[in-house]
């Protein structure tokens, strides 16, 4: 990715320890200039020297120029090897962050704490990633399903969905200018995107409910706790007729309460009436039409059938469960740099490479110093 | 006094290979001729000489020399050769100051050699040799040889004393019965009229002057601190081109100013590089 420097980005900043060479060369080329010490039985006689005019003095001569010229070209040789590039005039970068919000993301990252795995990728992710972002770059995000833009995380996407959610397609985002952003590192490989994963301690709790029981796994087996199923509701919101008996039935075979009041926290499904546009159906709501809430002329054996399915489909998992692969230790957090987006795809051309010029011109200094040294 | 581990050449390593050296060119002195007499004008036979032989004549030699019985005899002209009288007295002043410490080669180690030769070639000729440090060690060789007890005193030299030459120069009477003086350090802290006031009539004075290649000839060093480790005093100069032409001026006036002064006083002088053998010291001093 580079550093930014002087109007420049530079592609190998490590190169500039190199510059230390061009200064041992001009200590070194100092050192003589220290004066010799000789003995001589001749003192008085280079003392008539030094008083004579124009016998040559004491000064320190200075250091040869040819020397100067070679510094100046190891200079330029170790600022070609560190990679400057201009930054074209007007051209941004987009970074694209993937989000996993399956439900892994948001178990404990330690098994006593409050903080959850996503937490800590996003931590993670603006110790390493953040602080190199230029001020032209756009960032936009997307969990799979829907996107947000902004240079931090979306806010709202710190709650884990009601609805269970999938993690994104990696594969579909493996590109320079990439970030996945999950708990687990994806068992895809990965070539361009880069990753930031937040491992983490295995997270006791419920996987399944069964009946009125609730199952937990305790980091090591299962454990079944009698009557430790949550309370859940199905709530009607002015359905009613046929439909509203076959709902009935339907939550009473699943272990489900009826509710026709206020919203709560325990609703995994509501029934509500839809507007005249047309009934719809999403994780955990149907919208139905009155015309949909009787069976009328069809039989009601299909009416109930496909209405079972329906219901089934928008049904919501009870709160809090995860299967015991989303539970269990995923390692150590990593974070692995990937390359960096190409400029604007709209016709912004990227900046100069000036390692070549200067690599020219390392040349042509070392070659004049060269010719300078007197033979 | 300096800190003598600093001086890159502060001491003496020589062994009998200097004595076998040091007799061979005797040897060769002998045979090649007798000693140069006062600044080089030439032989001639003085009073006290012992006569040793004859040698073949050279063109421009003095005639005085000429054995004009021998030729009258042989019809081919020879010279006589002569020395002085078993029993004169040799003084070497030998400079052991921290300045001689410069090198290398090392210049307390080239005085060395050619304090040893001297000792050697004086031992030879039946004198008497007193070498003088200037550190106060002394040595009086008497008996007609130098061997194992010169080798011990000039292992034992070492360049760290604070005063040279001049000192030694100052205490003329130590010498006062030496009919020939040799001078031997780097000359560089003493005036030439100091040290050519030690020649009188009956007496010979030679002065050798050693420096190290650095010295003598120190090339584009670019910045260096000076050092002198007598006085540690330091000076800081850039050694270019520009540096290097005055230091030759200055160093070459120095000399000159000996060379002219040795002349005037009917002295024998040579400035030396310390990488020069000794023979070839004593050879560029005493002729031959």
């Amino acid at each position: 990715m580079g550093v930014e420097l002087a109007g420049l980005v530079w592609e190998r900043p490590q190169a500039w320890w190199g510059l230390c060479l061009p200064l041992l060369v001009l200590l070194a080329a100092k050192q003589p200039l220290r004066p010799r010490l000789m003995a001589t039985g001749a003192l008085s006689l280079w003392k008539r020297v030094m008083d004579s005019p124009g016998a040559g003095g004491s000064e320190r001569p200075a250091v040869p120029w040819a020397i100067w010229l070679l510094c100046a070209g190891l200079t330029a040789a170790v600022l070609s090897m560190a990679g400057p590039r201009s930054i074209a005039p007007g051209v941004s970068r987009e970074w694209l962050v993937l989000v996993d919000r399956s439900p892994s993301s948001y178990l404990p990252a330690e098994s006593a704490s409050d903080e959850d795995r996503l937490s800590r990728s996003i931590e993670l992710l603006e110790e390493e990633w953040l602080g190199r972002l230029r001020e032209e770059d756009s960032v936009r995000w997307f969990d799979g399903q829907a996107w947000d833009e902004g240079v931090s995380f979306p806010d709202a996407w710190r709650d884990a969905p009601r609805a269970p959610a999938l993690a994104p397609d990696w594969a579909q985002w493996d590109a320079p200018g990439c970030v996945w952003l999950c708990a687990r590192p994806p068992a895809i490989p990965r070539a361009e995107a880069s990753l930031c994963s937040s491992g983490g301690a295995s997270a006791p709790g419920p996987i399944a409910i069964d009946g009125e029981d609730r199952l937990d796994w305790d980091g090591d087996s299962l454990v079944r706790v009698i009557g430790g199923a949550p309370r859940r509701a199905v709530r009607l919101d002015g359905v009613g007729g046929d439909l509203a008996d076959l709902v009935a039935l339907w939550a009473d075979e699943r272990g489900l309460t009826l509710s026709r009041g206020a919203p709560s926290p325990e609703d995994v499904l509501v029934l509500s009436r839809a507007s005249d546009a047309g009934s719809g159906s999403e994780p955990g709501a149907l919208s139905v039409l009155e015309s949909e809430e009787s069976y009328g002329e069809r039989d009601p054996a299909e009416f109930a059938l496909l209405w079972s399915e329906r219901l089934d489909e928008a049904c919501l998992p009870a709160a809090g469960l995860s299967p015991v692969s989303a539970r269990a230790p995923i390692g150590n957090a990593i974070w692995i740099q990937g390359a960096a987006p190409d400029e604007r795809r709209d016709g912004g051309r990227p900046g100069r490479a000036w390692e070549g010029w200067l690599a020219l011109l390392s040349c042509g200094l070392v070659a004049a110093a060269l010719i300078g040294t007197p033979r | 006094m300096t800190e003598a581990h600093t001086l890159p050449c502060p001491e003496v390593s020589v062994d009998a290979d200097l004595l076998q050296r040091a007799r061979s060119f005797a040897a060769r002195l002998e045979v090649g001729g007798e000693l140069r007499e006062e600044g080089g004008r030439g032989a001639h036979l003085l009073g006290g000489e012992e006569f040793v032989g004859h040698r073949p004549y050279r063109a421009g030699e003095d005639l005085r020399r000429l054995d004009w019985s021998l030729l009258a005899r042989l019809g081919q002209p020879f010279v006589k050769v002569t020395r002085r009288e078993a029993g004169e007295e040799w003084a070497v002043l030998l400079d052991t100051s921290a300045s001689m410490g410069v090198g290398p080669p090392g210049k307390l180690q080239r005085a060395a050699e050619v304090t040893g030769a001297l000792a050697v070639l004086g031992a030879a000729r039946g004198a008497r040799v007193r070498i003088i440090s200037s550190g106060g060690a002394e040595l009086f060789l008497t008996g007609g040889r130098a061997g194992g007890e010169l080798l011990a005193f000039l292992n034992g030299l070492r360049a760290e004393e604070p005063r040279g030459m001049r000192g030694l120069v100052e205490k003329a009477g130590r010498f006062r019965g030496a009919s020939r003086v040799f001078l031997v350090g780097d000359l560089l802290d003493l005036e030439p009229r100091e040290a050519l006031g030690l020649n009188r009539r009956g007496r010979s004075l030679a002065a050798v002057g050693l420096l190290a290649p650095l010295e003598f000839e120190p090339g584009q060093l670019g910045r260096i601190e000076w050092w002198d480790p007598e006085e540690e005093q330091r000076l800081v100069l850039n050694v270019a081109a520009e540096s290097l032409e005055e230091y030759e001026r200055c160093l070459n006036a120095h000399v000159d100013g000996w060379r002219d002064a040795a002349a005037r006083h009917r002295a024998a002088f040579g400035c030396f590089d310390t990488r020069t053998p000794f023979e070839e010291v004593l050879r560029g001093i005493l002729g031959g």
